[in-house]
């Protein structure tokens, strides 16, 4: 068992704070992590997470946000430095990498993540998945995007207006 | 048996904007088609915060293409974006310059030049005007106009499509070794008054930076710089670095946005920038040198390379070689192969803009103001 923290933090060993899922699952993490949001890093800030209270989530459940904190503990050190100067460029490539690959997921998670991102404000997150969402648009047409993205199908009305506006710009779709 | 794949959630509104945003603007038929997706995007991507902000994400306009002509004229348009102009230009338009958003072409008959047309190929609106009585007053064998947004407090990132623009419109006539100048307002829809400046021997050449509120021209023989006060209306003479022995200069930009001139001494190309010198008189300072015969490929430079033209405030120059086009950019010294096969282009005008699907009528459809027999 644990000690319980003090409250001005540690001696040596990394702080740890305590996040908790919408579906109560306890998520131990480096404060340095989770402070990569802004919303946590005040909470972090005051001295909360500590010990056994956790920081309640209501709005991320255990699947995302051990999604969320896998992104955090990687981008963790480099954001630190505050963007570091001494960031080797095979550091730059390893965290490129890792965000190919991080985002290379089914879409309904991408979703999830950009929702927790943005409440969590967690800029680079939001930065990453957004940009992934993006690509998926990329040379489709507006029918493909809506497929793509789970619209569900146009009402007849809304089928004539887009075919009406995909004939006045008829150069997007050469 | 396994279920089909349920549908992907729809995603939520507040998030579609940070999405949009990272649609590069090299492709703007992404927008396009994005916003055709349903009311709330086109609403969305149409709407003044989402340009103000796309831009602010973007921060500069992206190239979207570049007119170029070959030496027999006609007139073509690369895209280097997913950007397509969305009318025909004809054989008989020249592109001269474009900045802000706008493209001037000169627009000839059989008999002369006489008309020019400003025209903003994202939002087709165009406007026709005569060129100015100078050219006959002083017997132009050669004239240069440039375009530049008259938008008051604009800082030309995104210029208002219908907003004021003034066209500056410089001719020479060699024997007297005088260039003539005028301004178009479009506030006014006149010609300001005629102001000339004498110079050693040489005429007005293609190609024209802005640096602050001054545009420069080049003269080609001589490679003195006309400098135009936007300002003042004035004109006046800068002469180019005293050693030079250059085949062809161009106006250029330096990084720092200074003005710069870039002479091509065979085979180098010499790249100068104005400085303040110790007296504070502006003097030319040498920058850097490009051995053209190291960053082109062998048989490249058999004759020398045409100047084609400048991408606005980039630093990147074009180049017609017998090898095809090259493209240098004098920040970096890189060499863009062969955007051409083409060994005969002549000048380049590249197409900077913002292309965001706005509320207004698209191009294509609104009425062309063209006077029928050109």
């Amino acid at each position: 068992m644990a000690a319980p923290e003090s409250g001005d933090g540690n001696n040596g060993a990394a702080r740890m704070v305590t996040l908790i899922s919408s579906d109560n699952t306890r998520f131990e993490v480096e404060a340095a992590a989770a402070s990569l949001s802004q919303t946590l890093q005040l909470t972090i800030l005051d001295g909360g997470g500590g010990g056994g209270d956790g920081i309640p989530l209501p709005n991320v459940d255990s699947a995302t946000l051990s999604k969320v904190l896998e992104y955090c503990i990687k981008h963790a050190p480099a954001a630190a430095n505050g963007g570091a100067p001494n960031a080797t460029a095979v550091d730059r490539a390893e965290l490129e990498r890792f965000d190919n690959e991080f985002v290379n997921i089914d879409q309904s998670v991408l979703y999830s993540l950009i929702m927790a991102a943005h409440n969590l404000e967690i800029e680079g997150l939001q930065s990453l998945v957004a940009k992934k969402v993006a690509d998926m648009i990329k040379g489709k047409s507006p029918m493909e995007i809506r497929r793509t993205l789970g619209f569900p199908d146009p009402t007849p009305e809304e089928q004539a207006e887009m075919n009406a506006h995909m004939l006045e710009y008829g150069w997007a779709y050469e | 048996m396994s279920l089909p794949p349920r549908p992907p959630p729809a995603l939520l509104d507040d998030l579609v904007e940070l999405v949009l945003l990272r649609v590069p603007p090299d492709d703007p038929a992404s927008l396009v088609r994005a916003s055709l997706v349903c009311k709330l995007w086109r609403r969305l991507i149409s709407g003044n915060r989402f340009r103000r902000r796309y831009r602010e994400f973007h921060h500069s306009p992206p190239m979207l293409g570049f007119f170029y002509h070959k030496l027999s004229g006609a007139i073509r348009f690369l895209a280097t974006s997913s950007f397509r102009p969305p009318r025909a230009y004809r054989s008989n338009w020249h592109a001269m310059d474009a900045r802000h958003g706008r493209i001037v072409f000169r627009v000839s008959t059989t008999t002369e030049d006489r008309m020019l047309m400003v025209s903003n190929p994202v939002t087709g609106d165009e406007r026709w005007l005569p060129v100015p009585d100078l050219a006959g007053h002083y017997g132009c064998a050669t004239w240069n106009v440039a375009v530049v947004c008259a938008a008051a407090g604009c800082d030309h990132v995104d210029c208002p499509s219908g907003g004021p623009f003034t066209l500056v419109f410089l001719g020479s006539q060699v024997l007297d070794k005088i260039t003539a100048a005028c301004t178009y307002s479009s506030k006014t829809g006149s010609w300001g008054q005629t102001i000339s400046v004498e110079h050693s021997e040489g005429y007005v050449a293609h190609c024209s930076v802005l640096v602050g509120n001054m545009l420069h021209f080049i003269l080609r023989l001589s490679n003195q710089i006309l400098e135009y006060d936007l300002d003042k209306q004035e004109i006046s003479v800068i002469d180019p670095p005293s050693s030079s022995q250059a085949v062809w200069a161009a106006p250029i930009t330096t990084k720092d946005d200074r003005l710069g001139i870039a002479m091509y001494e065979e085979p180098n190309l010499c790249i100068w920038s104005r400085e303040a010198g110790l007296n504070g008189d502006a003097e030319w300072v040498q920058q850097r040198v490009f051995e053209l015969d190291k960053l082109l490929p062998a048989g490249a430079l058999q004759i020398s390379p045409l100047f084609c033209g400048t991408v606005g405030n980039s630093c990147v120059i074009f180049m017609g070689t017998l090898d095809g086009l090259f493209a240098i950019d004098l920040k970096s010294g890189r060499v863009t192969r062969k955007l051409l096969e083409d060994y005969d282009i002549c000048d380049i005008v590249p197409y900077m803009s913002f292309c965001i699907p706005s509320t207004s009528t698209p191009p294509g459809n609104r009425p062309l103001i063209c006077p029928t027999h050109l």
